[in-house]
């Protein structure tokens, strides 16, 4: 090797190092600033989290002037290395039993409510506007998916009912993968146009395009997903191996999926709902509480820099320049979200009696729509290749998403709490709470007095000192016991909820009061499945009642199951 | 004959239903019946799957109603008798208010100031249709109305 190859093999060497201690300063300066507004943003409470860091994203900006470059493209970074983690510990927590119930209803929205979604959009955008059909299309497309990045992180701070949260969640997980697809078709259109190779829009080809690709992702994640879960966390007990090995899965099965040309998305969504639902089955308990609290920081990080990217690739002065268009883009968005949510869920609740979503909840589902990551991830991914629909047309197809994702997180996302508030599905009702509060206590006290007895009888306490700690705690225990049993008196349908809840947890001992007879050898193979499958039907079907009768007292209809 | 019925569900108004019925017989004498009725229908042709289990497991509910309104009477110094009926609400109850010749149906309300007119309006309208086939007096109790 001679001298100038070395210097130049040196130089390289050092301007590597230069940008991983630039990327490492941004890394620290990020997660300091993300760590600084969440701090203050829960003290102010007013301010969903999600928005100061698009506030504070912005307003860097717009003081320094200029937006920041992270050597790598932001839709890259957001679509390849934040968003997979997100979906992945948003799905680890959707049970499969709670998401059959409201599949259709989801896909329906998902599938149905994108691709209707994407010409609602469209159409508007190509009349008032003047964009070419296709143009308007692939805003169309960009804007059809609600976002799950935005979306779950705003529904999980708001302490909402479980199903309407699956709703929204389910749905943005889902729909994306639609929208990338519609998007990557109006692309591959438009290039295919520009070449001159193709000059009408084939239907059957798209269709089958997002087949392969919505169910080629699929496929990817649920066989990742059960090898992960029925290979290594089976037979592993090692909580470090195991949590390594679902970071592997959840960037694995993205980058897999990716490679084929097949939704990423959804083999990310099929893989964490495999993992949450079966993998965990097969986990120690410690293996899942290092797992969830792992999840819980990398998804905390990972949305911090989402939202915070948001704000510091916000172009504040270029949007301003083309207000009315954005406000064209935002009247089309939420006209179209109205008509599809409304729509769809009519079509449901027409045919789908047993999953009817109620009014209360259509109207946080059509507000509660938010845009965001992934509508910009792709966006800049067009401005990438401004030939295919005009530098203009891309230009304002970017602004025009960064308007609209802006609107949707800092006028509807922060409005959402008054409108749940006003609708009256914030947190549980007080009387509920009560009823947790004191029944928790009771549960806290009576494991105290256990343990006291538990110490007194293996000789680790004075007879003296045990007594006189047993009176007080029989003391408390009793008032407990009492304020209890007179808050249920008040409020007669909390025991009957308490019977539901615990009529889940006799199922459940029962379901592995079989296992352990299999595990011993009192019941063979075939007995022990079938007796799993009438106690898991059971289990069905007391989830059914519970939320027939959740619906019941929430609609207040005279229903059969209503009334005394 | 000429029991008290009370329907119990377990909803709002179902403790201060029971209290007004064991009220009730002790001041009149009569016997107390309650009843639970399993009716199925609102969920509308569930999965065929789980049509069995989930009779089976709104029974199993029912049967857990009833022995909580049973051990009511019985702190009450009463002896209740208990039933399960499986069918439309409105018919089974007109079913056992004749079969009984009863003296009177109690059926729980709702909290007022929780429900809306509407849900009132169910109720009543209910009630009136039971009294007018039956010409038995039905009573709504409210939860509110007991202490």
């Amino acid at each position: 090797m001679n001298q100038a190859t070395l210097a130049n093999l040196l130089a390289s060497t050092a301007n590597q190092t230069d940008s991983f201690i630039r990327l490492e300063i941004i890394f620290v300066v990020l997660l300091s600033i993300a760590a600084l507004v969440a701090y203050f943003s829960r003290r102010l409470r007013h301010l969903p989290y999600t928005v100061a860091l698009v506030l504070v994203g912005g307003a860097l900006t717009f003081i320094s002037g200029e937006t920041i470059s992270f050597g790598a493209n932001f839709g890259d970074i957001i679509l390849l290395l934040l968003v997979p983690p997100l979906i992945f510990e948003a799905t680890l927590h959707i049970k499969w039993e709670a998401l059959r119930r409201d599949l259709l209803p989801i896909l329906l929205l998902a599938l149905v409510g994108s691709l209707v979604g994407a010409f609602l959009v469209a159409w508007p955008v190509s009349y008032l506007l003047g964009f070419a059909p296709l143009a308007a299309f692939t805003f169309g497309a960009l804007m059809s998916a609600t976002d799950p990045v935005a979306v779950i992180s705003f529904f999980r701070g708001l302490g909402v009912s479980q199903r309407l949260a699956l709703l929204i969640e389910g749905e943005s997980l889902f729909n994306d993968g639609v929208a990338i697809v519609l998007f990557t078709v109006a692309l591959g259109i438009g290039e295919a146009m520009s070449n001159g190779a193709a000059e009408t829009f084939q239907f059957n080809q798209a269709l089958l395009q997002f087949i392969r690709v919505a169910g080629g992702g699929l496929l990817i994640g649920i066989t990742s997903g059960y090898i992960v879960s029925t290979v290594i966390l089976k037979q592993v007990d090692d909580h470090l191996i195991e949590t390594a090995t679902t970071v592997a899965l959840a960037f694995g099965s993205f980058v897999l999926a990716e490679q084929f040309h097949l939704s990423g998305i959804l083999a990310v969504v099929a893989a964490g709902i495999f993992v949450g639902n079966i993998g965990s089955q097969n986990t120690s308990p410690t293996t899942q509480i290092a797992l969830n609290n792992f999840w819980e920081f990398l998804a905390f990080t990972a949305n911090s820099f989402v939202f915070l990217l948001i704000g510091l690739q916000t172009h504040i002065n270029d949007m301003v320049q083309i207000v009315p268009k954005i406000g064209v883009a935002i009247v089309a968005v939420l006209v179209s979200r109205a008509i599809i949510v409304y729509g769809l869920t009519a079509l449901n609740n027409r045919f789908n009696r047993l999953g009817r979503i109620p009014p209360h909840f259509q109207h946080v589902m059509f507000w509660g729509g938010l845009r965001g990551a992934i509508s910009l991830a792709l966006a800049v991914k067009l401005a990438e290749s401004p030939d295919i629909l005009g530098g203009t047309v891309t230009s304002d197809i970017l602004l025009m998403t960064f308007g609209v994702v802006l609107f949707t997180l800092l006028a509807q996302a922060t409005t959402l709490t008054s409108l749940l508030r006003r609708l009256g599905l914030t947190r549980k009702p007080t009387h509920v709470m009560e009823k947790e509060r004191q029944q928790g206590q009771l549960l806290a006290k009576r494991a105290g007095k256990a343990m006291l007895d538990k110490l007194y009888h293996e000789g680790g306490l004075a007879r003296e000192v045990w007594q006189a700690m047993a009176v007080v705690y029989d003391d408390e225990i009793a008032h407990s016991s009492h304020g209890l049993i007179t808050h249920l008196q008040n409020y007669a349908e909390l025991k009957q909820q308490m019977v539901m809840q615990a009529r889940h947890e006799t199922l459940k001992a029962e379901r592995s009061a079989l296992a352990e007879a299999l595990r011993r050898g009192l019941i063979g193979e075939e007995v022990y499945r079938e007796l799993v499958e009438y106690t898991d039907n059971r289990a069905a079907a007391l989830t059914i009642l519970q939320h027939s009768q959740d619906e019941n007292d929430n609609n207040r209809q005279p229903a059969a199951g209503s009334g005394p | 004959m000429n029991d008290i019925i009370c329907a119990t569900r377990g909803g709002q108004g179902s403790r201060a239903v029971r209290t007004r019925a064991v009220a009730l017989a002790r001041e009149t004498g009569l016997p107390l019946l309650f009843i639970f009725v399993v009716d199925l229908h609102h969920l509308n042709e569930p999965d065929k799957l789980l049509a069995e289990p989930l009779r089976q497991e709104a029974y199993w509910l029912g049967r857990v109603m009833l022995e909580i309104a049973r051990q009511q009477a019985e702190s009450a110094g009463l002896q209740a008798e208990v039933v399960i009926r499986e069918g439309f609400m409105r018919e089974e109850l007109v079913r056992i208010l004749q079969q009984r010749r009863a003296y009177r149906l109690l059926l729980g309300a709702p909290r007022r100031a929780s429900v809306s007119v509407f849900g009132d309006d169910a109720i009543e309208q209910f009630a009136q249709e039971i009294e007018q086939e039956t010409g038995i007096p039905t009573e709504i109790v409210h939860p509110e109305t007991t202490p």
